[in-house]
């Protein structure tokens, strides 16, 4: 039967094929950044480019100075903060959704964070422009509600469905059987949710991480509008101040020469810097997996575990003198950062050092009660999260409709545009189109992807790379994926400010998702099934497409999804590619556009707050219905698939 | 003397470092029950998919030596087509591993494989396999309904059903039994006995009434190695290796 092996050879390649694009794609933005970026860093002088103070472009002006540190210290605090913010709450609310909540209300739950998930970065923006920042400034002590911390407010609930769709689904691929174990050996509830199906769930956890932070980082448009946008350096959470993406995608429109090759040079930055917190987060990763491993072969051993304690208090006064220290220094931002990380360390440490505290109780009949009030305080604590992250979802979707439903009409979404009359009409047809392309091809290539990395070479040498491409391109910001949009396909290939350059830069950059959601789901494909049908006499192609693939069906549509929900509140890369022409229809790929989302900004940044609301309302209604429409879909799927 | 449909010739096996089979000869002919018993991590399951190659789904196993199958010559020599391979020499599992999909479909999989694709081709066989595997009664009237919400020994007769219905010439069984009630038990035996006219089959089972009840010939396993192989009457009443005896007595440590 020489068809099947020919079948299985064309398979084979084609999905290698898919897999290897993504190591191409990054090679390519690497390649075009740098070959730009780096000339220009040479020109201004690597030093002072990375370590100057001062920035200052204004067109025209004599004493141009292109200094980033305030920028990177910037992108680094908010990023930090919001990670910070978001990882706790989103974790508690994922195990909240898994175990905790009741049945009825865990549907609505997981609704609602898909939902979340597909609001337009620009809705945050605009939400915090019109009620955190005012709410902010009422605190402050010196009135400015610009800054870090209502950036990182506002990212972090942009980063909580990504942590908790990943959690979540990670959560729910542990074999059933840890947490009965877990049960059957007399833990509690929260014992084997916290103890056994948490850590088991791990390697989901650390690609919330990786990704929530790659979105943090390379948010652009929500930042933007909340972050007051002077490049000085931080030294307060409520001071006007500025990040990379920010300065980036505010002065890409105008600057030209080596000022716009300055910003390259951001790209660049914010490449290389999103590409080493990738291998940081991987390699630790890595040793913590290798570490966790040690101890469970020692847990047996008394004398490791009391010699555990002792090293953990003196942890901990170490850290408190660490602590006094730098307070000391605290207006020093060196020093401040250092104190970010501490924090950051001490956070990731203590979860550690709780786990192995309890495991060590565990064996402690006097400590059961302070063990069980400590599984009641996780308990509470993910009850809270959930309340909270319901409470900010709830509320920003209330504040919009109230602010925008009144000004939403026929006219307004369909009607023609007309400079006194700005409609919607150029923005839903660009978007519709924005969306194709990029489904089209993110699609198939993240899927073929997936496939090959889950069935095809789950131990291959090469895989690594592959592996190593698909991280960093999903970390890599998207206002780096619109510059390389804007040099390779609007500049390079010819195409203008158009549709199609959007579209495709939007497919490579929603890659990654794809990849990473589909791979998931067809791990979780009991083996079994594959060998079922391998005993049958079934081909690798027909096991992996006639039966692998329909169980991952819900996964792949959960990708769908989050495609879609990308694609729609993307506009950083779309203002460096499409051309914002918010009053032309477009008559094919090839013109420029606009987008809904996009329409948002340009509405917010012209003073007309009603109209961004009301695109607002609108944006959130299409969100609204996709998602009903996909998880009719799901269930539809779903009442056919297999039982966990 | 009938002839032999299994031959297997000097085979080990290793997973990594670990030599789980030492050197295994064996040999079974057509139409015949063929045991394998043997306390757990014998390598039993291991020499089970050396018959039809599911090794090679394993990352890290590499066999040694020669199973010669009837009408394929021996099936890790070059030129083998696998498929086909595995088209004839069926294989059902420890656990039961139905396709979420309908039971006409997980029955209709294997011929829908080999490429019958009309439903009225597809009909007969389908009724045929479900007959043979004694299930056809109980769901002739919902085909449509999806086979995970079977019972578990209806899921594994639909698994012996799905095998079946490529037309195997040899069937290996890896603990069918294994997760069932007595009475479904009861009935896979039953099963075996009347596809023992036309299918060789091979099983592995921790259940010494079972071997004796269905089985014509039966190996114990120790070790990675056979001890003994022989008439399964006369390894039960009068076992020549002593180990195996007091494995089969129950007084094995
Ligand atoms: N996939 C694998 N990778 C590595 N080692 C394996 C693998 N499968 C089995 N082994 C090892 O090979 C040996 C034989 O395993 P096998 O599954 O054949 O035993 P078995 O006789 O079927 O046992 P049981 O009665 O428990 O099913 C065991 O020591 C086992 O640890
Ligand atoms: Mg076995």
């Amino acid at each position: 039967m020489m068809t099947v092996k020919l079948k299985d050879g064309i398979a084979k390649y084609f999905l290698l094929c898919s897999a290897a694009f993504s190591i191409v794609a990054l090679l390519a933005i690497a390649l075009f950044l740098f070959s730009r970026g780096i000339p220009a860093m040479a020109e201004i002088g690597l030093f002072k480019f990375l370590f100057g103070t001062v920035w200052h472009n204004n067109p025209g002006a004599t004493n141009q100075s292109y200094g980033v540190l305030p920028m990177i210290l910037g992108s680094i605090y908010v990023t930090a903060l919001a990670t910070m913010i978001g990882l706790t709450i989103g974790i508690f609310i994922a195990v909240f959704i898994f175990k905790f909540c009741p049945k009825k209300i865990r549907g609505i739950l997981e609704q609602l964070i898909n939902l979340l998930g597909g609001i337009p970065s620009v809705v945050f923006g605009l939400f915090g422009i019109l009620v955190v920042v005012p709410a902010l400034r009422q605190i402050s002590p010196t009135f400015v509600g610009e800054g870090i911390l209502a950036a990182s407010l506002i990212l972090s609930i942009m980063i909580l469905p990504t942590i908790v769709t990943i959690s979540l689904n990670s959560l729910k691929a542990v074999p059933r059987n840890f947490y009965e174990g877990a049960l059957a050996l007399g833990a509690t509830k929260e014992q084997s949710v916290f103890k056994v199906v948490l850590p088991a769930a791990k390697s989901g956890v650390y690609t919330a991480v990786v990704l929530s932070i790659g979105r943090a980082i390379g948010e652009t448009m929500a930042v933007i509008m909340v972050i007051g946008g002077s490049p000085q350096i931080p030294t307060s959470w409520l001071q006007s101040i500025d990040t990379l993406t920010a300065l980036i995608a505010r002065n890409s429109g105008e600057a030209s020469g080596l000022a716009f090759e300055a910003l390259i040079a951001c790209g660049v930055v914010l490449f290389v810097f999103t590409i080493l917190l990738n291998v940081f987060l991987m390699t630790v990763k890595i040793k913590r997996t290798n570490q966790s491993y040690k101890l469970t072969l020692k847990r047996h051993n008394e004398r490791q575990a009391q010699k555990l304690i002792d090293h953990t208090s003196f942890l901990h006064l170490r850290v408190a003198l660490l602590y006094k220290r730098t307070k000391f220094f605290i207006k020093y931002p060196f020093v401040k950062l250092g104190q970010f990380f501490v924090w950051l360390v001490v956070v990731c440490k203590l979860n550690v050092i709780c786990r192995q505290l309890s495991e060590l109780l565990d064996k402690n009949w006097r400590a059961e009660s302070r063990q069980k009030a400590w599984y009641a305080f996780l308990k509470v604590s993910s009850f809270f999260a959930a309340f909270l992250g319901v409470l900010a979802l709830v509320g920003l979707i209330l504040f919009i409709l109230i602010r925008g439903t009144p000004y939403v009409s026929w006219h307004f979404v369909f009607g023609k545009y007309t400079l006194d009359n700005p409609t919607l009409t150029p923005a839903i047809v660009g978007t519709l189109i924005l969306v194709g392309i990029a489904l089209c091809i993110s699609i198939p290539i993240g899927v073929g992807s997936a496939i090959f990395l889950s069935e095809y070479a789950r131990k291959a040498k090469g895989v690594k790379y592959i592996r190593l491409a698909i991280d960093s391109l999903a970390a890599i910001p998207s206002i780096v994926y619109g510059l390389f949009g804007f040099i390779f396909f609007v500049g390079l290939f010819g195409w203008s400010y158009s549709l199609l350059a959007g579209g495709v830069t939007l497919a490579i950059m929603t890659l990654p998702t794809v990849i990473r959601i589909t791979e998931e789901s067809l791990l979780t494909v009991p083996h079994i099934y594959r060998e079922g049908s391998v005993a049958l006499g079934a081909s690798k192609v027909r096991t992996t497409f006639k039966v692998v693939l329909p169980c991952a069906s819900v996964g792949i549509a959960s990708a769908l999804i989050q495609t879609v929900g990308r694609v729609i509140s993307e506009s950083a890369v779309l203002i460096l590619t499409i051309g914002l022409m918010v009053n032309i229809v477009p008559d094919g790929v090839m013109s420029p556009g606009t987008s809904l989302a996009l329409n948002i900004y340009y509405f917010g940044n012209f003073g007309s707050s009603d109209q961004a609301a009301a695109t607002c309302v609108v944006l959130l209604i299409v969100v609204l219905l996709l998602n009903l429409v996909l998880s009719f879909v799901g269930k539809r799927l779903g009442r056919n698939n297999f039982k966990y | 003397m009938k002839e032999n449909i299994i031959e297997i010739k000097d085979v080990q096996l290793h997973y990594g470092n670990h030599h789980a089979l030492k050197s295994i000869n064996l040999s079974v002919s057509k139409c015949e029950i063929l045991a394998f018993i043997g306390p757990s991590g014998c390598g039993k399951s291991s020499l089970l998919r050396c018959i039809n190659r599911m090794n090679d789904l394993i990352d890290g196993c590499r066999v040694r030596g020669k199973v010669v199958i009837e009408g394929f010559g021996d099936i890790y020599g070059k030129g083998i087509d696998i498929n086909n391979l595995r088209k004839n020499v069926g294989m059902v599992f420890q656990k039961p591993n139905v396709f979420p999909m309908s039971i006409f479909d997980n029955i209709a999989f294997g011929p829908r494989t080999h490429g019958i694709k009309k439903k009225k081709d597809l009909d007969p066989i389908v009724e045929d396999s479900l007959k043979k595997a004694g299930i056809w009664q109980e769901v002739k009237d919902d085909l449509k309904k999806s086979a995970i919400s079977l019972s578990g020994g209806q899921q594994q007769r639909i698994c012996i059903a799905r095998a079946l219905a490529v037309q195997p010439k040899i069937l290996l069984m890896d603990e069918p039994t294994s997760s069932l009630d007595p009475i479904s038990t009861a009935i896979i035996e039953d099963l075996c006995e009347n596809l023992k006219i036309n299918y060789t089959i091979v099983i592995v089972t921790h259940n010494m009434q079972q071997a004796t009840r269905i089985s014509d010939k039966t190996a114990f396993f120790l070790n990675g190695e056979i001890l003994e192989f022989g008439e399964t009457t006369q390894i039960f009443s009068n076992p020549k290796n002593e180990k195996c005896e007091k494995y089969i007595t129950g007084r094995f440590g």
